[in-house]
């Protein structure tokens, strides 16, 4: 503080924050404060500091330039009022839209989509014109490009480059729109010329090149080269390109130059497969996907090169092969009897199936091929099963923001396309290329959820080995899906708890409370993925009770939803409850606390808030089977007593169930509680809609 | 940073954060650490764990806070804060650099700093990293 230390504060837990309170002297005037800040990175780097003023007299913060100071403040709001109205565009224009207001005359925009964890436009524009006499600019065409971006919009003010970052989906029509052939294997041969010129730039996109071509194209050299370096350097996620690397110097070797195969193979045999073996890396073994994924490698690159000696460990690779089949037939043990600790992770999962792919093509065991046909079979059941339109659509163990608001960009959609042509194809590619050069074929799990007119099915699967309560409930109109009793009033990670599916599209619908306030930022729990302080749910069949309890130190003190507003046919707000409907799907909403919908910056138009700390929420979906029509459903369920008192809980009387109560962590519905008991293989119930 | 004319300024309040900052660039350095084996758990949940990898054991053996010496810039970034409460660099990194910023502030004033002799700041600072 003005040239003297003050302050030393080092605690370096690692991605944890931790807090002290300071007391900074003050002289009359401009004082000037500096902080530096150090950090061993290792993967995801939570890498920040926060300042909080503490004291009763306000004060002035004052950042002092060198010119265009009014200008810098009117770039900052005119960005903070920035927003895609849309978060997936298949057709038409880009538009970036914004608060004309703010302009004092046009403002040159600069549009970079080089941002770190995503992939850039092929063709963009970089400069365009924002004009006070409209509310929009145009950023040009939904080209080609398939996948998430992120988008820094910019503008230069006293010399500085002022720009935010926005996240756009983008599944073009003339690239995507591809219509599923009646086969599944004709839907793989679909499949691989879609991968040949889409998705993400890895080795497995080689072996679709190879599929297709029939040789080894520059291209494929330059995608294989990407994911070598990621081996070579042991960086973060290696494992993730070492396994398939496995299928491209067995099934595809005679296409590859041989200096190319010399160097796969060297990097195989430098490669750090566990941690008995010494290293300084910083590749992150411990989540269950690593960890299975370490020991595939370690075990087919044992049986490829029983001679070798692997120089990390010293090890033969005949004793490699040894210690890497234990390792997995241990994980299948724990998988078989447990099922996923990541439970429905629609990103992880599908890191998972690389490795069930994998082995059940070249594994040299047939008792381990049999494990991976198995743990496909399990696989294919569980993401089936929580899809409703070919879109994953419920609870994750782990999400991310494009996870959650962008869930046809999702694996599992791609998966479900390939194996029963619904679903969406998309720019995730990793599995999916290998579900289609591989012979395997799921069962026809899709014909297991098939829910006619008036009828319904649950389902309850405790997963994991902290036997984490998933539940679904489905109509051929909606999906409603939750984790019930989840660890309540706890801070949350990446958990998504509950989810909504509404219509023939499957428009989705959450509600949480934001983890951070960067809209898109990088930590966990993010804004929109997981959860500050974890709420107390409960859920019966389209009846899903919410009890929030969030701790005061939380960042954000208020809770919301994601409400895409603009892909509902209508929605009608009556004092605290918000009414969508979806075609024939109906959803209501009631916050205890009232709320409003967001009406200015990124999240417009697709977001509710409730503020405060304590909530009681409702969440009841029906149809027009069961309610007639949207007004019978709204009258229904506005109709009906409900009452949320923080210390007594929220009681709702729904017009079919009864009425429901949960208070701390109970639940009953007309004063008997609600059976909680084990499922630990999936229970499922079906049964036909009452009328209301 | 004196020769800085004009002000961008805003207001700070009761727990509210200082949120403007001129930066240095955020510099990466490899950091080579001795081979090691370890051991730990694989996580069976979804929440995070934290597990102390070597390397990070050999960093913080060489690290020593106090012998930092406070950096003299260029301090030529501004970081906007649009909503966000934190000054805010988290990325992903696949391999293990050490990496450091540093920012000196916003002046701040008092509101009332002509009516003040001197005053001190209560606050609250959280620190990631």
């Amino acid at each position: 503080m003005n040239g003297t230390r003050t302050l030393t504060f080092s605690p370096f837990t690692r991605n944890i924050a931790s807090k002290t309170t300071i007391q900074l002297p003050l002289n009359r005037g401009m004082n000037e404060l500096v902080v530096h800040a150090d950090e061993l990175a290792e993967r995801d780097v939570f890498f920040y500091f926060e300042f909080r003023y503490k004291g009763s007299i306000p004060l002035q913060g004052v950042l002092l330039v060198d010119k265009g100071a009014r200008r810098i403040s009117e770039i900052e709001t005119f960005l903070r009022s920035c927003f895609f109205p849309r978060d997936c565009l298949s057709e038409g224009n880009i538009e970036l839209h914004y608060d004309p207001s703010t302009l004092s005359g046009t403002l040159d925009l600069t549009i970079d989509s080089r941002t770190q964890g995503f992939p850039p436009l092929q063709d963009p524009v970089s400069h365009v014109v924002a004009r006070p006499d409209t509310d929009f600019v145009s950023l040009g065409p939904v080209g080609n490009d398939v996948g998430v971006f992120k988008l820094l919009v910019g503008a230069m003010a006293g010399g500085q480059l002022v720009n935010r970052e926005l996240i756009i989906g983008l599944r073009p029509t003339d690239a995507t729109d591809i219509v599923p052939m009646p086969t599944v294997g004709q839907r793989k041969a679909q499949t691989l010329w879609f991968i040949r010129d889409h998705g993400e730039e890895v080795v497995n996109r080689a072996m679709a090149i190879c599929e297709v071509d029939k040789k080894f194209t520059p291209e494929a050299e330059r995608f294989v080269l990407a994911s070598l370096h990621m081996i070579e350097e042991m960086g973060d996620c290696a494992d993730f390109h070492l396994v398939p690397m496995f299928l491209l110097i067995t099934r595809y070797d005679t296409f590859l130059p041989r200096p190319l195969h010399d160097r796969i193979q060297c990097a195989i045999a430098k490669f750090r497969y566990w941690i008995d073996e010494p290293g300084n890396d910083v590749m992150w073994y411990f989540s269950e996907n690593h960890a299975f994924l370490f020991h595939i490698a370690q075990y087919l690159a044992g049986h490829l090169f029983p001679e070798t000696i692997f120089s990390a460990s010293g090890r033969t690779g005949a004793e490699q092969y040894r210690i890497g089949k234990e390792r997995v037939e241990r994980w299948f043990d724990t998988f078989f009897t447990y099922g996923y600790a990541e439970w429905n992770s629609a990103t992880y999962i599908p890191i998972d199936l690389i490795g069930f792919f994998v082995l059940f093509e070249v594994a040299p065991d047939q008792t381990i091929r049999d494990m991976s046909k198995r743990a496909l079979d399990q696989t294919f059941r569980i993401m089936t099963y929580n899809s409703f339109k070919g879109i994953m659509s419920s609870s994750f163990g782990r999400a991310y923001e494009d996870t959650l608001k962008l869930r046809d960009q999702v694996e599992p959609c791609f998966m479900e396309w390939v194996a029963y042509g619904m679903g969406f194809v998309n720019s995730h590619i990793r599995a999916v290329s290998l579900f289609c050069i591989s012979s395997y074929e799921p069962p026809r799990y899709d014909r297991d959820i098939l829910c006619d007119d008036g009828q319904w099915m649950e389902t309850e699967l405790d997963q994991g080995q902290n036997q984490v309560k998933t539940y679904a409930f489905r109509t051929k109109d909606y999906f409603t899906a939750s984790v019930r009793r989840f660890k309540p009033y706890q801070h949350g990670h990446q958990q998504h708890l509950m989810n909504v599916a509404l219509g023939p599209d499957g428009v989705q619908l959450f509600v949480n409370h934001p983890g951070e306030r960067a809209f898109s930022g990088g930590n966990r729990p993010s804004y929109w993925a997981g959860n500050g302080t974890m709420p107390f749910i409960e859920q019966y069949q389209a009846l899903t009770m919410m009890l929030f309890r969030t701790d005061p130190e939380e960042l954000v003190h208020y809770i919301h939803a994601y409400t895409t507003l603009y892909l509902y046919d209508e929605f009608v707000i009556h004092d605290r409850w918000l009414f969508i409907k979806v075609k024939d799907a109906y959803c209501g909403l009631w916050f205890s606390n009232g709320f409003a919908i967001t009406e200015s910056g990124a999240n417009t138009g697709k977001e509710v808030m409730s503020q405060g700390l304590e909530h009681g929420v409702v969440v009841r979906c029906g149809n027009r089977y069961a309610f007639d029509s949207f007004g019978i459903f709204i009258r229904s369920l506005a109709g009906r007593a409900i009452r949320y008192v923080p210390d007594d809980g929220l009681t709702f009387d729904d017009p079919q169930y009864g009425i429901f109560h949960v208070v701390e962590t109970s639940a009953a519905i007309d004063g008997y509680p609600i059976p909680y008991g084990p499922a630990k293989t999936m229970t499922i119930h079906k049964g036909v809609l009452e009328h209301v | 940073m004196s020769s800085r004319k004009e002000h961008v300024s805003y207001g700070i309040g009761y727990d509210d954060s200082i949120t403007r900052w001129w930066t240095t660039a955020v510099h990466r350095r490899p950091f080579e650490s001795p081979q090691a084996t370890f051991d730990a758990p694989v996580n069976m949940g979804e929440a995070y764990v934290q597990i102390v990898y070597p390397v990070r054991k050999a960093f913080l053996d060489q690290y020593d806070p106090d012998t930092r010496r406070m950096p003299k810039g260029p301090f030529d970034h501004i970081y906007f804060p649009f909503e966000n409460n934190r000054v805010d660099f988290t990325t992903f990194i696949h391999t293990p650099p050490t990496i450091s910023g540093s920012m000196p502030s916003p002046g701040l004033m008092s509101r009332k700093a002509e009516a003040i002799r001197s005053m001190s700041i209560h606050a609250e600072a959280s620190h990631c990293g």
